[in-house]
């Protein structure tokens, strides 16, 4: 399972945020540049309809692939006490031949990620990334990406969490939202604008 | 001894007297206080309590000596008789030694040791040199100068740094104040007019939907060919002489056969399962329209009630597009059963992730994305249970509306549909805009695809679909019964399976049959879907 909080920042304040979020994380940024091919299994493949989503990390010198499946939101009475979202999530590491030998998946849709994201435990262990989402116009075409909305990007805070401890993580990962939420503001307001 | 401690004390204040004195050729102690200090006078007082308490030593000294015992009494006088005459002096020197003298208050034997360093007025031997360093990078430039211009440009240097701490702290206040005045402001951030808002929230919701659902991010069908050289971590993964099932060729595949359903549409399984169960019960093979098995095939139909939220949802010019394709296709029979494979599975895709996205979404009544790109028809939730009556219903109206097959095939198909929303089953409407549109093997195919994503509806074959695969099309025969064959290739279905009582669980018997109807059908997916699109609002009325 995992935490997830997503939110949009303007295009213009990415590096005030990246900044920021050195400063609150300790860290140092890592650059992400991940094409992400979103695949829909065929029919007959079983009762229901599934997707995964194959992450090749074209950061790295040599490209690595990560399988990933992400499922519904978690719902029901414990899903609305709290202010974040969880789903499932499973993920692992794959060869480049993990594309065909997913004989029961189709392409469905793609997209490149381009940002910066930073690592760093808080409780827990958090994901703070920031990136734009690149819409691929030509079939695979990753180098011919535009930015779905050239003007915001996509902040998502992601925490990996289990059935058991879903609910320190999540109390962290809320807590350091409204931190960088606060924090954001006060820097906001510093600047003389 | 307290005494000799006194003692010491007043021989330093002494000495440091003497040693300001000896400055006093430089300086010069003040007149006044010289009168008030009135040195001759302190200086014999100190001297004769410096003999007084050396006496009280000596005589200590003796006793020990000699073992006698000491007369505490005459001892403690003399000892009394020196307190006194010390307090004396400390009294007059108090009056005028602040600005020059320091002495302790209180001496004991613990602080005794260390009270000359402590009084001492030379600094620590580092810090001396640290003194002497800075004093030497101060004075650096301007020691060839006179003491007075130096004292000048350190004045000059001293203001300037004022200044600028002045100034920087009036800065810092300046914001403070503003950051404070503000704060309890009603706005703590820059305002935003309400359209640029809404501007934001719409682009917001863009790129949410793009992230979690891929929505803007597909390709349309035939947009999905490699055309430029494949990035770098792609080379060698993907082949592309792989057939047609291969990753890069599923949207070839969709270009020929399936409309692209890429906008997928809310189905909702149940919706399908409570359709078929209310088809089969309802399914009454209306055979009233003759149709040529070698033309549409039921698998249109059967197609429909998944493809027909997909059909709506597949924007008009890939449907358009998909039709010339799909003519050109019609002759290459083998080719053709390929692409009702692919067709079948690209529908059985998008159901089954329209399904998902239905079980997450909670069924809403929203309008699903993509629907719109469909003439701007109505959206529809396809989670609606349908009555048996309505099945009938349709049942009858498909015979009325066979007339309607045949014709021009959007807008017909529309009006059609129009007529046939009443039915809420989605897959009677997609039987029924199978049936208006040109019976084309396309369109069989593409039910047939559009039935096997439903594998949850028991019983339903999909071996018409395409007649090339038996795919588990659970509501093929239901739809095809309701839709009144309005195909070519749905009557012959139909016909066939009313032997079967209605449950079409040999299918496979007719895939061979259909399988020439279904080649035509190829073209017709798009005609459906605007009629399933409207059909389905209506029907869950």
């Amino acid at each position: 399972m995992e935490c997830v909080v997503q939110g949009i920042i303007e295009t213009q304040h990415v590096e005030a945020l990246e900044i920021l979020l050195q400063g609150l994380c300790g860290v140092h940024k890592q650059s992400l540049r991940i094409h992400e091919l979103c695949l829909k299994s065929v029919p007959n493949l079983g009762l229901v309809a599934s997707g995964i989503r194959l992450l090749c990390d074209l950061e790295q010198p040599q490209p690595t692939w990560t399988v990933r499946h992400v499922g519904g939101p978690m719902r029901g009475a414990g899903a609305e006490r709290i202010s974040v979202l969880m789903r499932p999530m499973v993920e692992s590491k794959v060869s480049k031949n993990a594309l065909r030998l997913l004989l029961g998946y189709k392409l469905d849709h793609e997209q490149l990620r381009v940002g910066f994201a930073f690592h760093f435990r808080r409780g827990t262990q958090i994901t703070v990334t920031v990136s734009s989402i690149n819409k691929i116009l030509k079939l695979h075409a990753t180098d011919e990406a535009v930015p779905v909305t050239p003007g915001i990007q996509l902040v998502e805070v992601t925490a990996p969490a289990s059935s058991e401890n879903y609910a320190e993580v999540v109390a962290s990962v809320s807590s350091f939202c409204e931190y960088i939420a606060l924090a954001w503001q006060d820097g906001v307001m510093a600047v003389p604008q | 001894m307290e005494g000799v401690v006194v003692g010491q004390d007043q021989q330093q204040q002494q000495q440091q007297q003497q040693q300001q004195a000896g400055r006093v050729m430089v300086e010069g102690l003040n007149p006044a206080v010289q009168q008030q200090l009135n040195l001759e006078s302190v200086k014999t007082r100190a001297v004769s309590l410096f003999k007084a308490i050396s006496r009280i030593l000596e005589e200590f000294d003796a006793i020990a000596r000699t073992n006698a015992l000491p007369k505490w009494q005459d001892i403690l006088g003399q000892f009394s008789m020196v307190n006194l005459e010390l307090y004396n002096i400390v009294e007059d020197i108090k009056k005028v030694s602040k600005a020059f003298v320091v002495h302790p208050k209180n001496v004991n034997a613990e602080n005794a040791a260390i009270l000359p360093v402590m009084l001492s007025s030379k600094l620590l031997p580092e810090m001396e040199v640290e003194d002497n360093v800075k004093r030497e990078q101060l004075l650096h430039s301007m020691q060839n100068l006179s003491v007075a211009s130096q004292i000048e440009k350190l004045k000059v240097r001293i203001d300037m740094i004022g200044a600028a701490c002045e100034s920087a702290e009036k800065v810092i206040a300046d914001t403070r104040k503003a950051y404070f005045g503000t704060r309890q402001g009603p706005t703590l951030l820059p305002t935003i007019d309400k359209a640029q808002a809404a501007k934001i929230q719409e682009q917001e919701n863009l790129l949410r939907t793009a992230v979690n659902l891929g929505e803007g991010l597909r390709i349309p069908g035939d947009q999905r060919h490699i055309t430029s050289g494949l990035p770098g971590h792609l080379v060698d993964v993907l082949a592309v002489a792989d057939g047609p099932q291969s990753f890069a060729d599923s949207s070839g595949t969709y270009l020929k056969n399936t409309p692209p359903f890429s906008s997928s549409n809310v189905n909702s399984q149940g919706a399908l399962l409570q359709v078929s169960g209310a088809l089969r019960a309802a399914a009454s093979p209306s055979g009233t329209t003759s149709f040529d098995t070698t033309t549409a095939s039921p698998l249109q139909h059967v197609n429909s009630p998944r493809s027909s939220a997909n059909m709506m949802n597949t924007p008009s010019p890939q449907q358009q597009t998909h039709q010339q394709q799909q003519q050109q296709q019609q002759q290459q029979q083998q080719q053709q059963q390929l692409q009702q494979l692919q067709q079948r599975q690209k529908m059985m895709q998008l159901p089954q992730h329209q399904q998902q996205l239905l079980a997450q979404q909670q069924l809403r009544q929203a309008s699903i994305p993509g629907l719109g790109q469909l003439h701007g028809q109505p959206q529809m939730q396809f989670s609606q249970p349908l009555g048996a009556q309505q099945f009938q219903g349709r049942q009858l109206a498909s015979g009325a509306l066979h007339h309607g097959m045949g014709q021009s095939q959007l807008n017909q198909g529309n009006q059609l549909n129009r007529h046939l929303n009443q039915f809420s089953s989605p897959m009677n409407t997609a039987l029924f805009n199978s049936a208006q549109s040109t019976p084309t093997s396309q369109m069989i195919s593409n039910m047939s695809a559009m039935m096997p994503s439903q594998t949850l509806l028991p019983r339903m074959q999909i071996g018409m679909s395409g007649g090339t695969r038996n795919l588990a099309a659970a509501n093929l025969s239901d739809q095809m019964f309701n839709m009144g064959g309005n195909n070519p290739g749905m009557m012959s279905i139909q016909q066939q399976q009313q032997q079967q009582h209605g449950t079409f669980a040999n299918m496979s018997q007719n895939t061979q049959n259909l399988q020439q109807g279904m080649m035509p059908l190829q073209n017709t997916p798009q005609q459906t879907h605007p009629s399933f699109q409207q059909q389905r609002p209506q029907g869950q009325q």
